[in-house]
């Protein structure tokens, strides 16, 4: 975990990265730096959390596991009704109720049509942190200050990027002709 | 081959409509501003235009199918029961809509007994309005219905 949230490899879970996007904090060598006790905050939870499910849940696995006989016409409605109501406590405001339902209705249809739903909550989520930082990077680059050109990992991880959009856009057409003159 | 609009093609036309009214959005930033949003807004809308393409051929090719009917009924009322709960949480506030909500859906889609609608939904409201108020403080807001009845009451 330590080196996933330190060089930000793709197995930092999209709600760490949301989280600490919330807060402002980027992952990457600020965290290591600046937020050094917040780093050791998560190491600890991790380690605490592990203990505790062990403990807690195999002491009250049997009780628990008699929660997927409830039937899920009962189940359903208390969990909605916690939803909007959890949706409406973080802020206090009833628009955040609507907000919910829609993007609640929007998810149900990404998943009943296989459209990826974690990189629209990521684009949300940390589009402004990226969108803030490129701008930054831009700007001083615009003043002489620093030059992406001069900068072998900035370039390969735009490359890397770049890599992965093209395949990926290829893999689609390619399946796509390929079930075309299948059929 | 006439071209379909099923419900995977009208999603994806929403989305595209969503990315493309950002992308217009984007034109009324200011020159530096709008650098980023109006790349991505752009090279997005024409990505979904390409999906909406492929959607509808798609749709044309594929036979017609009257496979779940009965899910579609249920995926009908679940949309309507939603519907109603929004309609609710404008009337009568987040926590009175809950509960209304969770008998409504006990008794209406579940078709449990009144008793067992009632307790679950009393039970359900007693103990999610304890919480917010006691444990987490949160003040909740009342709707415009209560105000309304209030005045009726005098």
């Amino acid at each position: 975990m330590a080196a996933m949230l330190a060089s930000l490899l793709p197995g930092v879970s999209a709600i760490t990265l949301s989280a600490l996007g919330i807060h402002g904090i980027a992952p990457g060598r600020e965290l290591l730096t600046t937020n050094l006790s917040l780093f050791f905050v998560l190491v600890w939870s991790l380690f605490l959390s592990n203990w505790l499910t062990s403990l807690i849940g195999l002491s009250l696995a049997r009780p628990l596991a008699r929660l997927t006989f409830v039937p899920t016409q009962r189940l359903v409605p208390c969990m909605i009704g916690a939803a909007v109501l959890g949706a409406y406590a973080s802020k206090g405001r009833p628009s955040d109720v609507g907000m919910a339902l829609f993007f609640g209705l929007a998810g149900y249809l990404m998943k009943k049509h296989r459209w990826p739903r974690v990189s629209l909550v990521l684009a949300l989520v940390l589009g402004n942190l990226f969108e803030l930082s490129f701008q930054q990077t831009l700007q001083l680059q615009a003043l002489g200050r620093i030059s992406l050109w001069d900068r072998p990992i900035a370039l390969l991880l735009g490359a890397a990027s770049g890599v992965v959009l093209v395949r990926h856009l290829a893999t689609g057409v390619r399946s796509r002709a390929g079930a075309g003159v299948g059929s | 081959m006439k071209p379909r609009l099923d419900e995977r093609a009208l999603l994806t036309l929403a989305l595209t409509a969503c990315a493309g009214a950002f992308a217009l959005l984007s034109l009324t930033l200011g020159p530096v501003a709008r650098r980023v949003p109006l790349v991505v807004g752009s090279g997005t809308f024409a990505l979904l235009i390409y999906q909406c393409w492929a959607e509808i051929a798609r749709g044309a090719a594929a036979p017609e199918s009257d496979r779940g009917p009965r899910r579609r009924e249920r995926e009908l009322a679940m949309l309507a029961t939603i519907l109603v709960l929004a309609v609710l949480v404008a009337l009568a506030g987040p926590a009175p809509a809950a509960g209304l909500y969770v008998l409504f859906h006990l008794r209406v889609l579940g078709g449990e007994a009144w008793g067992t609608a009632l307790a679950f939904a009393g039970g359900f409201l007693v103990l999610t309005t304890a919480l917010l108020r006691s444990v987490l403080q949160v003040r909740l807001c009342e709707g415009p219905l209560w105000t309304w009845l209030g005045s009726l009451l005098g």
